[in-house]
């Protein structure tokens, strides 16, 4: 099989009938896979796309996301088709929450078949609780050395559904790993700074964050924005303030995993990603001409990859929520670098690649682009 | 200050990592796990001093030992499981030599740190960039204690594994104590232990139950022919279907080729219960004639079944298991009947039985036995030999009949004993003879032997030093033998008489056309004389199959260059016939009846004089 560009399709219209003439279209086109990356906000009903999917003889992957990208704009209404020209060996890890401790087995035994491949798609179910102890494992069995790009499929109004498509319909609570037999040049960016910290992280569990430094998480952050950027953050305002703070985790450098918090009881705090008990964390603030340069940055660092190649972006959600209009500025400086490329892509929930030790890790508020 | 809480932070997320678990892969996987994380890794590993998997090696040998790897993770590099990566075991092997406590290795464009862990293995942790001098030295007493858990999961490992050892080794005596070690069903004393109980519960309910014992007949001859790995084979698929017949029902090996099966809560109504054993025994003996198939050879076995019904506790183990093999050799001796239920009466005969041989004992010992001998003729009425008979005056019930006490003198192995009287007596009668001119027509006498003597390893070497003994030529003596010898070990059978024709004892088969011969072995034995049973010659001149019978043996006995005799002629028409046939040897009444030794003397005598 060649390494041709993937065959591309996409609509700004929200009906079901409308994503069945472009998988129509892909099926004339000599292609042996799609990727089907749809806005949440569609028209779709669930057991008629099931329907869909199901007679659909070529592998299925992708996910419904808040948003996607074509080009230069993004859009809340619409449909992407990707048409491999390679076939991808698609493996959907189900019902991960009632694995409990048995997730490395079951990586293992479902495995084979993709575990000598080293450059993998992954989309996973923003609101799967285990995602991030699914992408250690997953880690931990493949290796070092690989190369991953992905992000989280779900909606805006944080109610876990079926997000992701598969060969048996629509699912959930499950992460979805694509095996891509060619190499993925990948970059990553998110341009956020230092606004306040460290502090200690002294008690945690998982996505919540019970305290820093022995006090109620929330009052801490709350004072820390009233004190250093003079805004009032309560409940009722909480996402609408805090995803202008995002918190960032320390590593032992200067490289940060930044960690967007969702919203608050007024003691703990929820963030999109686990957040280790004795870490330190920085309070992070964003300025919009520095995120958008982080993101050029990220793009510059692909212009050597073949011009006829197609780039796929997993752009947060939030940093659309942060630069609202401006958002359409990040597009253009990735898209700067390299014009020739086709732009495709979704404003997701938490970002999913491999960092400079190798490890795959879950990222909030950053951009991530992979050439293939 | 955010220097310091650097440190501090790492080090108890580290130290936090490493948890209280005591499952060493589980505890090391999740400190793994933290520390990539925490300290930008790009992978960990264990190295362990181990005899094994389990146990560590004591202090002063580790000198002696080689690092094995334990854990990385992630588990692969570049799609290469690090326990094949070269670079690794050598960074470990090379730090192992150094002798420090740590050291920083480059590989390529990687940092390889190693940690000892002080008597329990090394640490590597590999990193794309260099990491902080104080990093390092915070590391240490993080390392340190995970030294200590290590050993501690370690110690809990050997601890488990020693238990388990002596789990399974206590289940194992306790296994082999109870089954048995061919079949792996239950053995006998299981099945005396199940026995018990079985009998207690029957009788506290009221019910029935049932011992049944298997006999699978003729099994021996499968090892004689076949060897012993067949027949083990052949016993353990028997094992298996009988096991597979009923689960509630308790099977064991009894020893040998002889099976138990005890059924438990049988109605407390006796016809009943009966009615539900005989048809469970129909099963049986289906499913043991079904052929077996063992190294493409199909064996068609059958059984003799025993069984003893009981619901009273005073009846003991034994007694049960007895009753039941009573029976089965009941069903033995009939032969066509394969399961029969203990009767009382049985038990009687059997002790009627081992009396009558404590006498056929005491006869022997006082010499109560003697041989007659029936003289053989040719055509020409000339004597030429005779077939020395054994008769018991018994000293109460005068001559007991042969029919009665050879089958079971041949069931015990009182026709060994026998068997070496007449053999004795018969040369010691052969050395009487031979003082006097003996008629120039007289050949030899023969005696009779059983199977069971001529498959005793010593025969040849007993014949030959009873001869030896008496001083008589061998070419005097000739052994009789059944065609029955070839069911059993024909290979040994035929060497047997082999190595007596080698010495001159010739062999005659007795009783020709009664029995199963295979033409192959017949034609392989050293054998010089048929003998046509006495059913084939009686009335041959008016029964067409009788003559068309002993036309056959006379003829494959002249195409087998070996002479005819025929038996049982007792009339001129039947010799007159006989000779007609071809056949010119005879034994029977119409020449003589078997003599006492002085009468044959007499005969001998008056038949020499011109």
């Amino acid at each position: 099989m060649s390494e041709l560009p993937p065959v591309i399709w996409s609509t700004t219209q929200c009906s079901l009938s409308e994503l069945a003439i472009g998988i129509d279209s892909m099926l004339e086109q000599e292609v042996y896979g799609l990727m089907l990356l749809t806005c949440a906000g569609n028209d779709y009903q669930e057991s008629k796309i099931n329907q869909l999917l199901k007679s659909c003889k070529l592998p299925i992957c992708g996910g419904m996301f808040p948003q996607i990208i074509r080009e230069d704009k993004v859009y809340t209404k619409g449909a992407i088709v990707i048409g491999f020209r390679f076939k991808p060996i698609v493996k959907n890890y189900t019902a991960l929450s009632s694995l409990n401790s048995n997730i490395d087995e079951y990586i293992e035994d479902q495995s084979e078949t993709i575990e000598h491949y080293q450059n993998f798609i992954i989309i996973g179910d923003a609101f799967c609780s285990v995602n991030e102890d699914f992408i250690d494992a997953f880690y931990n069995y493949i290796g070092s050395g690989i190369t991953v790009i992905g992000g989280g499929a779900g909606a805006l109004d944080f109610v876990p559904r079926n997000y992701i498509y598969s060969n048996q319909g629509l699912i959930g609570d499950a992460m979805q790993v694509i095996a891509i037999p060619h190499s993925i040049q990948r970059a990553v960016g998110h341009g956020w700074e230092i606004l306040d910290g460290p502090y200690l992280v002294t008690s945690a569990n998982e996505h919540h964050l019970h305290s820093f430094d022995y006090q109620p998480a929330f009052e801490v952050y709350q004072k820390a924005i009233k004190c250093i950027a003079g805004k009032k953050i309560d409940i009722d305002s909480f996402f609408n303030i805090a995803k202008y703070f995002p918190l960032g985790i320390a590593g032992i450098g200067d490289e940060l995993v930044v960690r967007d918090p969702i919203q608050s009881d007024g003691r703990y705090l929820e963030c999109v990603g686990n957040v280790p008990v004795n870490s330190t964390v920085y309070l992070l603030k964003g300025e919009q001409d520095k995120m958008i340069l982080s993101a050029r940055q990220a793009s510059e660092s692909l212009v050597n990859s073949d011009s006829s190649k197609t780039l796929l972006i997993f752009d947060c959600i939030s940093r659309s929520l942060f630069m609202e209009e401006e958002f359409d500025q990040e597009l253009k400086a990735i898209q700067q670098p390299i014009p020739k490329k086709h732009l495709i892509g979704v404003l997701c929930l938490g970002e999913i690649t491999d960092t400079q030790s190798g490890a795959i890790r879950l990222l909030n508020k950053s951009t991530v682009m992979g050439v293939f | 200050m955010k220097e310091a809480l650097k440190i501090i932070s790492i080090q108890h997320e580290l130290v936090l990592a490493i948890g209280n678990t005591l499952e060493l892969k589980t505890m090391l996987q999740q400190f793994f796990r933290v520390c990539n994380s925490r300290l930008e890794l790009n992978s960990s590993h264990v190295y362990l001093f181990q005899e094994n998997n389990d146990i560590l090696v004591q202090e002063q040998s580790i000198h002696k030992m080689e690092l094995n790897h334990c854990l990385s993770l992630p588990r692969k590099n570049n799609g290469i499981l690090w326990t094949e990566n070269h670079e690794l075991n050598e960074v470990s092997q090379r730090f192992l030599t150094s002798n420090h406590q740590t050291q920083m290795f480059t590989v390529k464009s990687n940092v390889f740190y190693c940690f000892s862990l002080d008597q329990v293995g090394v640490l590597i942790v590999e990193s794309k960039a260099l990491l902080e001098e104080n990093i390092l030295n915070a590391l240490l007493p993080v390392f340190d204690k995970l030294t200590i858990s290590c050993k501690a999961a370690t110690n809990h490992q050997a601890l488990i594994t020693e238990i388990q050892t002596r789990k399974t080794v206590e289940e194992k005596i306790r296994y082999q104590a109870s089954h048995d070690q061919l079949t792996g069903i239950f053995n006998r004393t299981a099945m005396e232990n199940t026995l018990k109980h079985t009998i207690y519960s029957c009788e506290a309910q009221n019910h029935y139950g049932a011992l049944l014992l298997i006999d699978l007949i003729d099994f021996k001859h499968i090892n004689d022919v076949m060897g012993h790995n067949v027949g083990d084979e052949v016993l353990q698929q028997v094992a298996l279907h009988l096991k597979t017949l009923e689960a509630k029902y308790t099977v064991a090996r009894f020893g040998g080729d002889e099976f138990m099966i005890l059924i438990p809560e049988l109605p407390r109504d006796k016809q009943q219960a009966l009615a539900i054993v005989t048809s469970f025994t129909t099963r049986i003996v289906n499913t043991i004639e079904t052929p077996i198939e063992v190294e493409s050879n199909t064996f068609s076995i059958s059984c003799a079944i025993g069984y003893e019904l009981f619901n009273d506790s005073n009846t003991c183990v034994s007694d049960i298991i007895k009753h039941a093999g009573i029976a089965m050799y009941e069903a033995i001796k009939i032969g066509h009947v394969k399961a029969t239920c203990y009767q009382a009466e049985m038990l009687v005969a059997l002790n009627n039985r081992l009396s009558y041989i404590d006498k056929i004992k005491q006869a022997l010992v006082n010499n109560d036995f003697e041989l007659h001998y029936q003289p053989q003729f040719n055509h020409l009425n000339e004597i030429i030999g005779a077939e020395a008979l054994l008769r018991w005056n018994h000293p109460t019930k005068g001559y007991e009949s042969p029919a009665v006490y050879i089958p079971i003198a041949e069931e015990s192995e009182l026709i060994v004993d026998i068997g070496d009287y007449v053999l004795n007596q018969a040369c010691h009668d052969i050395k009487e003879i031979a003082k006097c001119a003996l008629p120039v027509s007289f050949e030899k006498i023969s005696i009779n032997v059983s199977a069971k003597q001529l498959s005793k390893a010593n025969f040849v070497d007993t014949v030959m030093t009873a001869i030896d003994n008496s001083g008589i030529a061998a070419s005097r003596l000739e052994i009789e033998i059944t065609e029955s010898i070839m069911v059993g070990d024909i290979e040994h059978s035929i060497a047997t008489l082999e190595a007596l024709h080698q010495q001159e004892v010739e062999c005659a088969i007795d009783d020709f056309g009664t029995g199963y011969s295979s033409l192959t072995y017949l034609k392989r034995l050293p054998a010089s004389l048929l003998k046509i049973d006495r059913a084939f010659v009686t009335d041959i001149d008016k029964d067409k199959d009788n003559y068309s019978i002993a036309n056959m043996i006379i003829m494959l006995g002249n195409s087998l260059n070996m002479n005819v005799i025929a038996e049982g002629v007792e009339n001129q028409k039947e010799l007159d016939c006989l000779i007609e046939l071809g056949c010119f040897r005879f034994q029977g009444f119409f020449f003589s009846r078997p003599l006492p030794f002085k009468q044959f003397q007499d005969l001998l005598e008056k038949q020499s004089s011109p």
